[in-house]
């Protein structure tokens, strides 16, 4: 029996006629620790204050531990969110911050007392008690922020891109902290962001979502290794997936991909994994290569497929070398709207990129072998954008 | 001030040659801004410097020594009168007291200047109470309850805000005449309330001369609303989540983020329920506020002696006092309030 039950949960803002999210549907077991996750504006903060109660529920219904919350009022839900802007209260000390959710809740000054120590002990606030939030660090509010959370107990405890507002360094040891925490108490978590590095490190099961609608609620390796969709192959992951359009062929049971001038064979184990390939034979599909599974042929002879590329650029970050090739056929757009913000929906920047050993003689303008893992492609039909 | 002379210094330095111009025009644009600023703080505090001198001066030479920037015949005896009840005094002290009066050339009043006073405190205070603690509330309904026809009446509200004051003057004195309860309400005897049976109903009366600007006024709706809509909506979604209802969330949450505007709010309430004269002239005969007693004392002056100008200057800077000590109490709290509500 899950713990946390999302039926059909449905957003539609008044003034507006799309609906922000859209029948999210999800069942999160006690003590899971789930991350939403997708571009800018899908719905993510939305289907969070749907739980919390921040805002009303148009249509579906909300179910914690067995019980209907669905026009249940926030205050009744026994739900702790941590904010963007962490919203503590200024005029409040950090143990009156802490304390404010059990004062309301009519528990004794003794055991408040206790609890504020206990939960200071925990996120290391102890020496911080006395002082106001505006005396802070930005690392230091953000602990504030949970500890007014934690510190009752709460059913569920809710996120929305707690980390967003911290420097790069702080966010990832932040990140290793909540996670901590969140496993000590084992409180049910839902966790808000739009980093994909966040939902895959810190999710026991990351939820993607795009305009609204669910792509894929999984383990993030299922996620990697398995996308559910074109969206879904092209957001996790960073450099993204390379995606192209392909044609199939099946020459007496040889099933192979033809990417531009290049031919890339399917071997029979992922034509088990894939059994609607063949069935593709003469259409256009997309085909799927991630970065990591594409070789400098001379360093990894043992992948029998070959593509010719020219390197256009270089990034050398010393523990790898990320290539972006030209092999004659352009990749696709994953339609993440994220990653048309960062190349300016600059259609030259649609190189392939590749991720090579740092040990590789790879040079700028010189064509190299790339050699392709082929056990680990990915097949998506282009019309639906789900997998094959 | 600042804007002035950073303004003359870079106009000095664009017109001047180098780094020599430019450190000249800096101290140009603060010697022209300082000097500025000196002659208006001589203009604005020359009047009260001249109040407190007639005060300290024998009412019968300051006629002769007008030119005196001194207090001619410096006396602080004309405190002492302004402050005194004379109907406390025995006879023999009184008549010793007029002697001492007639000395210093006032003239015999009793002014007792203790009780309005008292008046002008109790009633600012009312009225500042009063209208912040209203004011806040439906500020704060404004900004962030939602409710049907919230914007019309806002609106209905602030249009209040060009309605000239003195049109309000004689309906609300006609209002607080007849606020008066009938000694019979739907048959049930009412008669044991003191106000019921009274003839002028509030007039007079420190509720009477609260009423108008007890519950609310247009401006500081306004004022509050403003503040309470920057205020972030997360820190009150945070409180509901934290259990916290309405009453809590604005006594507890909002209200002391907006401590900072709040008490500059009150101070200014305070300041203009004292200052204030129509008002309390037209409803308060006979329950002096301080401004009204002043005008009593001046127009009391009998035609036969000269006018008492050391009393009433002594009336009117202790009539002041309250505001100025108000001032330098809380200044200073409402800088740091501002202060403090300015971070996040
Ligand atoms: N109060 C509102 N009224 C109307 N539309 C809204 C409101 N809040 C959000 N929306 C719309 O609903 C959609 C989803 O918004 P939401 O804030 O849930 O996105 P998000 O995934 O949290 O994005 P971000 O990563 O930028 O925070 C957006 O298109 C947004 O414009
Ligand atoms: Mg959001």
């Amino acid at each position: 029996m899950s713990y946390v039950s999302l039926r059909g949960l449905t957003k539609v803002y008044a003034g507006s006629d799309e609906p922000a999210v859209d029948g999210l549907s999800l069942d999160i077991n006690e003590g899971e620790f789930v991350v939403f996750v997708g571009p800018s504006g899908c719905g993510k903060s939305t289907a969070l204050r749907m739980v919390a109660g921040l805002e009303s529920i148009t249509k579906g219904g909300l179910h914690i531990a067995d019980e209907e919350m669905t026009n249940v009022s926030p205050q009744n839900r026994d739900i702790a969110m941590v904010f963007q802007n962490y919203a503590l209260y200024p005029h409040m000390s950090v143990g009156k911050n802490m304390a404010y959710p059990l004062k309301i809740a009519g528990v004794s000054k003794a055991e408040i007392a206790e609890r504020v120590q206990s939960t200071a002990k925990v996120l290391q606030l102890e020496e911080y008690l006395d002082r106001k939030p505006g005396n802070l660090s930005g690392g230091q509010r953000q602990r504030v922020a949970m500890g007014r959370a934690l510190i009752r107990s709460p059913k569920v405890f809710l996120m929305d891109e707690p980390l967003s507002n911290l420097d790069a360094k702080l966010r990832v040891y932040m990140r290793t902290e909540i996670a901590r925490i969140q496993q000590d108490l084992g409180i049910t978590t839902i966790y808000v962001t739009h980093d994909q590095v966040e939902a895959m490190t810190m999710g026991d099961r990351v939820v993607v979502l795009k305009d609204g609608v669910l792509q894929q609620a999984d383990t993030p390796a299922n996620l990697y290794s398995n996308p559910a969709n074109m969206f879904v192959a092209g957001f996790i992951g960073s450099p993204a997936m390379n995606l192209f359009e392909g044609s199939v062929s099946n020459l007496d049971g040889e099933v192979a991909v033809h990417l531009g001038p290049n031919t890339v064979p399917v071997p029979a184990a992922v034509l088990a994994a894939h059994p609607s390939l063949p069935d593709k034979v003469g259409q256009t599909i997309a085909v799927g290569v991630r970065p990591d599974d594409m070789y400098d042929a001379a360093l990894a002879p043992q992948y029998e497929a070959r593509i010719t590329g020219t390197p256009v650029l270089l990034e050398s970050l010393g523990s790898e070398i990320v290539t972006h090739l030209d092999i004659g056929v352009r990749p696709m757009d994953s339609t993440d709207p994220d990653m048309e913000d960062l190349t300016g929906g600059d259609d030259d920047a649609h190189a392939v990129v590749a991720r090579f050993s740092p040990h590789s003689t790879v040079k700028q303008g010189q064509p190299i072998e790339v050699s392709i893992d082929t056990n680990r492609l990915h097949f998506f039909d282009i019309a639906t954008g789900n997998k094959i | 001030m600042s804007e002035t002379t950073t303004s003359d210094a870079t106009a000095a330095a664009v017109t001047a040659p180098a780094v020599q111009r430019r450190s000249g025009g800096i101290r140009l644009g603060r010697v022209a801004a300082w000097g500025l600023l000196g002659v208006f703080m001589i203009a604005s505090l020359f009047p009260v410097y001249w109040a407190l001198r007639t005060a300290l001066s024998n009412n019968t030479a300051i006629i002769s020594d007008t030119d005196n920037l001194l207090p001619p015949e410096f006396t602080t005896f004309n405190f002492e009168r302004v402050l005194t009840d004379q109907s406390t005094l025995s006879p023999a002290e009184r008549a010793d007291f007029q002697e001492q009066v007639s000395e210093v050339g006032g003239n015999d009043t009793n002014f007792n200047i203790w009780s309005p006073i008292i008046n002008s405190v109790i009633v600012a205070t009312v009225i500042t109470v009063g209208q912040v603690f209203f004011c806040s509330m439906s500020a704060y309904a404004f900004a962030r309850l939602k409710f049907k026809g919230r914007e019309a009446l806002f609106t209905l509200f602030l249009s209040a805000l060009m309605v000239p004051p003195i049109f309000a003057l004689i309906p609300n004195l006609l209002l607080v005449r007849d606020l008066k309860l009938d000694t019979y309400l739907f048959e049930i005897d009412l008669g044991w309330l003191p106000w019921a049976a009274e003839t002028t109903g509030w007039t007079s009366t420190y509720a009477g001369l609260a009423a108008p600007y007890f519950l609310m006024t247009p401006f500081a709706i306004f004022f509050l609303r403003q503040f309470f809509i920057g205020i972030s909506k997360e820190v009150e979604e945070a409180a509901v989540l934290d259990g916290a209802g309405h009453l809590r969330r604005f006594f507890e949450v909002i209200l002391p983020m907006a401590a900072a505007p709040i008490f500059t709010l009150a101070l200014i309430t305070y300041v203009n329920a004292w200052n204030d004269f129509l008002w309390p002239f037209t409803a308060g005969r006979n329950l002096s506020v301080i401004t009204v007693a002043l005008n009593d004392f001046r127009a009391q002056t009998p035609g036969t002696t000269r006018p008492d100008w050391s009393g009433l200057m002594t009336a009117t800077f202790i009539a002041g006092a309250p505001i100025l000590a108000l001032f330098a109490l809380l200044g200073r709290k409402v800088v740091d309030s501002i202060q403090f509500s300015g971070i996040k």
